[in-house]
């Protein structure tokens, strides 16, 4: 079973998440704010995580960046969430990478439904 | 000549008697010798003219009797004394009267006439009336001087330079923006004008009235992002970092000015500081910026509650209206990415990242989600391929959405049942793209609205809710960062074509 982290602040988005992700046999791990995503992230070691870039706490670049400096966040499956697709966003995420190759990976959650979501994550595993 | 021809006549040649005579009644000019004590001897036919006395009536008089007002007898008799001095170039222009009493104004050229011992004995004075000449001088000086005021008080800094390049006008406005003074700069040339702006002499916008070859060389040097031609007028705009305290947004406007025949005689150029107009512009994409992203957030939640809502439960009816929940919370991402485009095309953040792309496969694949509504309204959508269909180097996510707005539109607009043709062309270094649809025809009125913001065509189906007016405001801006162009034709029984162009390289 694959373990997946998901932060996200905003609830309802984040109960629709861990339903999804639950019943496509995923174990789920959740966080509501950066702190306790970067905590959870260490701690749990997931297969990946879902980042939300605006948070409360802890902005998910700022979790991103200190992940980076863990070895195993080092090569932590990353891709981020977020409602922001401005260059300034996606040149800030490259700067960081996100795993694997550093390959830069952002899903616009208003273009992209939670099948697509969970495709997007199974491909990333390869599963 | 005629001076010396006339004295030859005094000295009686006979042979020239008969020449000397018809050159005096015949010459346009006034022409009357007066004797050692200033009356006249000969009062041709133009003097008569002039001034309304007879032959008869004038000689044996003394000017002062006739022609010569009070106020010029002080001036006349000065001329009169150096002329029996031997003076060759006493000549004057004064004010004389007719003898019906008008001033007018006259031009006397003078020659003193000498016996061979050198003695004068007379003057011979050839007279022509400038009272119309120096009133046209006059008026022209005036309404130079008029012209020059109006420009000095216009409220937009401003400046004329000729075709040389010299600075004929610098008003007031321009001298306040500049902290440059009229008088250190009029008559100058050399891009001096370019100073105050750009630190430096350059070829700035009027130039390129001047001389539109240059535009290759402004424009490599970085100096304006971009130059609108309409009509003759060419304007920009740009930051003048060198202006005022912390620089200023302007915006400049060059036209040609011509003189009567038609000739290009100059240029003008108004620059406006529209810093605060661009801090308002600015603030309100920042805002829409702003409230669309936030509203992303509650949208997001709706879609995905609602998918992951199970539908079990519920009758058709039921799931028919869940499903129109979900198209209307669709319909309002979609009016929101709009927005965010829009806002980013204001203020310079749309990304166009540019890579060999394959243009057929773009204009296949991009909107299958299209042809459905095709379907429903039982269209048929052509597809026709003219030439070679290689890459294109431009950015595959701009072109197609750009691409799926026409198509969508032509749809939209479509009539039941009708054809849409979507035809590529290739030329030399570009491909034409065209969609020809059947619908309501695009009316004049509204040909010049239709790539505006917020505009939609009263052709537009009444339950067509999708249409945010955004369309083909952003459809044209993409298309144009692609280095594209875009345009239509529309016309009764012949339906509308949108036609657009990508750059092969």
């Amino acid at each position: 079973m694959k373990k997946i982290l998901i932060v996200e602040d905003e609830e309802i988005m984040l109960k629709a998440l861990v339903e999804k992700f639950s019943s496509e046999g995923f174990e789920v791990v959740q966080a509501i704010d950066g702190e306790e995503g970067l905590k959870k992230a260490l701690r749990e070691k997931p297969d990946i995580i879902l980042l939300d870039i605006l948070l409360p706490k802890m902005d998910g670049m700022v979790v991103l960046k200190k992940l980076r400096e863990d070895t195993w966040g080092k090569h932590a499956k990353v891709i981020l969430l977020t409602n922001v697709s401005d260059a300034e966003t996606v040149a800030m995420g490259a700067e960081f990478g996100t795993g694997e190759g550093e390959v830069y990976e952002y899903l616009v959650k208003t273009d992209w439904t939670l099948d697509e979501v969970v495709q997007k994550v199974k491909n990333r595993l390869q599963i | 000549m005629k001076v010396k021809k006339l004295k030859k006549s005094i000295d009686k040649n006979k042979e020239q008697e008969n020449i000397q005579e018809l050159l005096f009644k015949k010459m346009p000019i006034g022409c009357i010798l007066w004797d050692e004590k200033f009356r006249a001897k000969l009062w041709n036919p133009a003097a008569e003219k002039i001034f309304g006395y007879s032959t008869k009536e004038a000689l044996g008089k003394h000017p002062y009797d006739v022609i010569v007002p009070k106020s010029a007898q002080k001036q006349v008799t000065t001329i009169w004394r150096r002329l029996l001095q031997g003076d060759t170039s006493a000549n004057l222009i004064n004010e004389n009267n007719t003898k019906k009493g008008e001033k007018i104004v006259c031009q006397w050229i003078n020659s003193p006439i000498k016996k061979s011992d050198g003695s004068v004995v007379g003057v011979l004075s050839m007279v022509s009336d400038v009272t119309e000449k120096q009133k046209y001088e006059k008026n022209i000086l005036e309404s130079q001087k008029r012209l020059a005021s109006i420009i000095d008080f216009l409220p937009d800094a401003t400046f004329v330079i000729d075709t040389q390049g010299k600075v004929v006008a610098w008003n007031k406005a321009i001298e306040k923006m500049s902290k440059m003074k009229a008088k250190d700069v009029l008559g100058k040339g050399n891009h001096i004008y370019a100073l105050p702006f750009y630190g430096k002499r350059k070829p700035i916008l009027a130039d390129l009235v001047l001389h539109p070859e240059l535009l290759k060389k402004i424009f490599k040097k970085d100096t304006y992002n971009f130059i609108k031609k309409e009509g003759e007028v060419l304007s920009t705009e740009r930051f003048l970092e060198k202006v005022g305290e912390k620089g200023i947004y302007a915006s400049g406007k060059a036209a040609p000015l011509y003189d009567a025949t038609g000739k290009l005689s100059g240029v003008v150029e108004l620059v406006r500081d529209i810093t605060k107009e661009k801090e308002l512009d600015k603030a309100k994409t920042e805002f829409v910026s702003m409230a669309s992203h936030q509203l992303r957030t509650p949208l997001s939640s709706i879609k995905w509650t609602l998918e992951s809502l199970n539908l079990d439960g519920l009758d058709a009816k039921n799931k028919e209206k869940i499903q129109d929940i979900y198209s209307s919370n669709e319909r309002l991402i979609a009016l929101v990415n709009n927005l965010l485009n829009i806002t980013r095309i204001e203020s310079g953040k749309m990304k166009v990242n540019k890579k060999k792309s394959d243009l057929m496969k773009i204009i296949k694949d991009s909107c299958k989600g299209l042809s459905k509504n095709a379907q429903k309204k039982k269209q048929k959508i052509q597809y026709i391929f003219q030439g070679n269909m290689g890459k294109v180097f431009t950015d595959p996510i701009l072109l197609s959405e750009a691409f799926c707005n026409i198509l969508g539109n032509a749809i939209d607009y479509g009539f039941e049942k009708s054809k849409i043709t979507v035809k590529i062309i290739k030329s030399k270094d570009h491909y034409l793209i065209s969609i020809h649809n059947f619908g309501p025809v695009i009316t004049d009125a509204e040909k010049g609205n239709i790539f505006t913001k917020f505009y939609r065509g009263p052709g537009s189906p009444a339950h067509n809710f999708s249409g945010s007016g955004l369309g083909l405001f952003f459809t044209k801006a993409t298309i144009e960062a692609n280095g594209g162009k875009i345009w239509f034709e529309s016309a009764k029984n012949k339906g509308t074509t949108f036609y657009f162009t990508v750059p092969i390289k």
